[in-house]
């Protein structure tokens, strides 16, 4: 086993953590991916140590944007490092979606090599912290 | 450095900072006291795939030297400033009592009454060994085998590591698990979520009076990782209500603590003298804050029922909560009001069924749930019931609460069921016999002694020698 590809559920940096040093033991690789068939997949960058396991995701622009929005007033971007819900632009010749609220929320995070824009960080079900959230396929 | 220890897990003693952590916080302000990092299942599962080598650890001493450094521990627990987590932190004893005073609401006063029985249980820890033991000669534990009571003699652990799922209610529940270390045995504790100072600092006392570090695991985790723990370790010890325990009820390697529905029996040959016995009864219901599973939470007599309620009532119903450090407090806050809300609100339940009154309401002069000071408290209630039957009769509480219940003697044994602790007041013979040979209680005094009393050399829950190390036939040629 070379690589774990992994995606659908949330990643908590601790989380994360578990799986990179307790169970691969940081010998295999690790790709968390985010997405849906209306985006594709948006790739998270390798981790460094001061992202402190939290992953950040980058969408696959130009097909799909992912913006993190105030969720009562969704034309506003949050700040950087801020938690919002996840808006998703899909752009491809096939089809045109504009501000798609997801039902997810996630962290806002600076354009970082090799994606000039925003990524999406720590996505998990909007209004976890509020109430049980079952996830799952749907 | 951070003013807020963080107190780590400990990983078969190695600390472990989370990126996941709960605070710990002072129930009458809200301030944060420490923060606790918080370890998933999965990493207790792989650490327990290793407790071998913490009981290798451990069997490199010999039993009359962990009792030595039982004893050291039980002075560094007491007198000690110990380290407080990972940040270079240490703790006085009296920031301890401090500390978990204002996290649990349990006054100083009664943290200071709790340390002091920990304190006696590693002091008195050869005592305690010989009593779980039956006087074994603790050497042949060492060799594995030997002579002793004219046989042969062959013991084998029945387990790498002692599990231990507490709970927050009471700092000295830790002294149960005392004896695994002096019996060579690892232990791997999941704190209460509300009350990781106590097993915290006994492990940092037992390192410092030169226990190996990796005989200790401290797991802050949630219901998978507790459970983890106790279907992985081979031997656990489960604190915990009904709701907790009762899935566990049926498994021998799983030792249960649940409530203690402790009661105190009057005969009918000492009835009328119950005045005499008062202040027993009450120091039975209310010492160290009703919190225990020790504290008698059933009165049951023959006749007077009705008088004896009103009594305790007028003793016990115009107690108060008062600061965390008067020396004269009897009440402990609720670190968790929703819990005081959830006990209050059952309890007025079950008085809407007929038979059952609030005999303390007339003596508190205000309603059971206080606030004060910004804590949440229950004050003292005593409810008379008219049976056994009566939803109130068989109830234990974290806090003062009893009920009275009238019961021909010939009937009390019929109807009361399982009992942690009974104190028969009688010189009646023939009941007492009846007593002796009832096998539903686990701790039984004759005479008007406390629930609360305890001797170290008569285990009153359990045998932790029987459960960790069993017999079995051996010759040797």
């Amino acid at each position: 086993m070379r690589g774990v590809f992994c995606g659908g559920t949330t990643m908590a940096p601790q989380y994360v953590r578990f799986i990179v040093e307790e169970v691969l033991e940081g010998r295999i690789g690790f790709y968390p991916t985010y997405g849906n068939t209306l985006m594709g997949l948006a790739a998270s960058v390798p981790l460094k140590p001061e992202d402190k396991f939290s992953i950040t995701y980058y969408a696959p622009q130009p097909r799909a944007v992912l913006r993190v929005v105030n969720p009562q007033q969704t034309s506003q971007l949050v700040g950087y490092g801020e938690w919002g819900r996840v808006e998703l632009t899909t752009m491809t010749k096939e089809f045109f979606m504009p501000r798609f609220l997801e039902r997810d929320e996630a962290i806002r995070r600076p354009p970082r090599e090799p994606y000039a824009w925003d990524g999406v960080a720590e996505v998990r079900p909007f209004g976890a912290m509020e109430k049980q959230i079952v996830e799952g396929v749907y | 450095m951070s003013f807020v220890p963080h107190i780590p897990a400990l990983r078969l003693g190695k600390a472990y900072e989370s990126l996941e952590q709960t605070e710990v916080k002072d129930f009458h302000t809200g301030e944060v006291k420490a923060t606790v990092s918080q370890v998933n299942a999965g990493i207790l599962r792989k650490d327990l795939q290793r407790v071998i080598e913490s009981r290798a650890a451990t069997d490199k001493f010999s039993v009359a030297q962990l009792l030595e450094i039982c004893a050291k521990a039980g002075e560094q627990f007491l007198n000690g400033t110990l380290p407080l987590g990972d940040k270079g932190l240490t703790q006085t004893p009296k920031q301890f009592v401090e500390s978990l005073s204002a996290t649990s609401g349990l006054p100083h006063v009664m943290v200071r009454r709790n340390m002091a029985r920990i304190h006696a249980a590693l002091a008195n820890m050869r005592a305690i060994l010989n009593g779980l033991t039956r006087g074994l000669d603790l050497s042949i534990l060492d060799r594995g085998h030997g002579e002793q009571f004219g046989t042969t003699l062959n013991f084998f652990p029945t387990t790498h590591a002692l599990g231990v799922v507490m709970p927050s209610n009471s700092p000295a529940v830790n002294s149960l698990w005392l004896p695994a270390v002096a019996l060579k045995t690892p232990v791997i504790i999941k704190p209460g979520r509300d009350e990781p100072w106590t097993p915290y600092r006994l492990i940092q006392a037992f390192i410092a009076a030169g226990a190996p570090p990796e005989v200790f695991g401290f797991y802050p985790t949630d219901h998978e990782g507790a459970a983890a723990i106790l279907n992985l370790c081979g031997r656990a010890a489960l604190f915990g209500d009904k709701s907790t325990t009762t899935q566990y009820a049926n498994n021998p390697a799983i030792e249960i603590h649940g409530p203690g529905y402790s009661k105190i029996l009057i005969g009918d040959d000492e009835i009328e003298n119950w005045r005499a016995h008062l202040d027993v009864i009450v120091e039975s219901i209310s010492s160290n804050g009703g919190r225990s599973c020790l504290n008698a939470s059933a009165i049951v007599v023959p006749r007077y029922a009705a008088e004896i309620a009103d009594a305790l009532a007028q003793k016990l119903g115009p107690v108060q909560p008062t600061k965390l450090d008067d020396p004269g407090a009897k009440l402990s806050g609720f670190a968790n009001p929703k819990m005081a809300d959830a006990i209050d609100a059952t309890i007025e339940e079950g008085l809407q069924t007929p038979g059952a009154s609030d005999v303390a309401a007339k003596h508190r002069q205000g309603p059971r749930k206080v606030v004060f000071d910004g804590g949440t408290y229950l004050r003292p209630t005593i409810v008379l019931c008219d049976s056994f039957a009566h939803p109130l009769a068989s109830r234990e509480f974290l806090f003062p609460y009893a009920s009275v219940v009238e019961v021909p003697q010939r009937e009390i044994l019929k109807q009361i069921g399982p009992s942690l602790v009974v104190t028969a007041i009688t010189n009646d013979a023939v009941w007492t016999r009846e007593l002796l040979a009832f096998p539903h209680i686990q701790r039984l005094n004759l005479g008007p002694i406390a629930t609360m009393k305890i001797s170290w050399d008569q285990p009153h829950e359990g045998n932790m020698f029987e459960f960790l190390w069993k017999r079995r036939a051996f010759e040797k040629g």
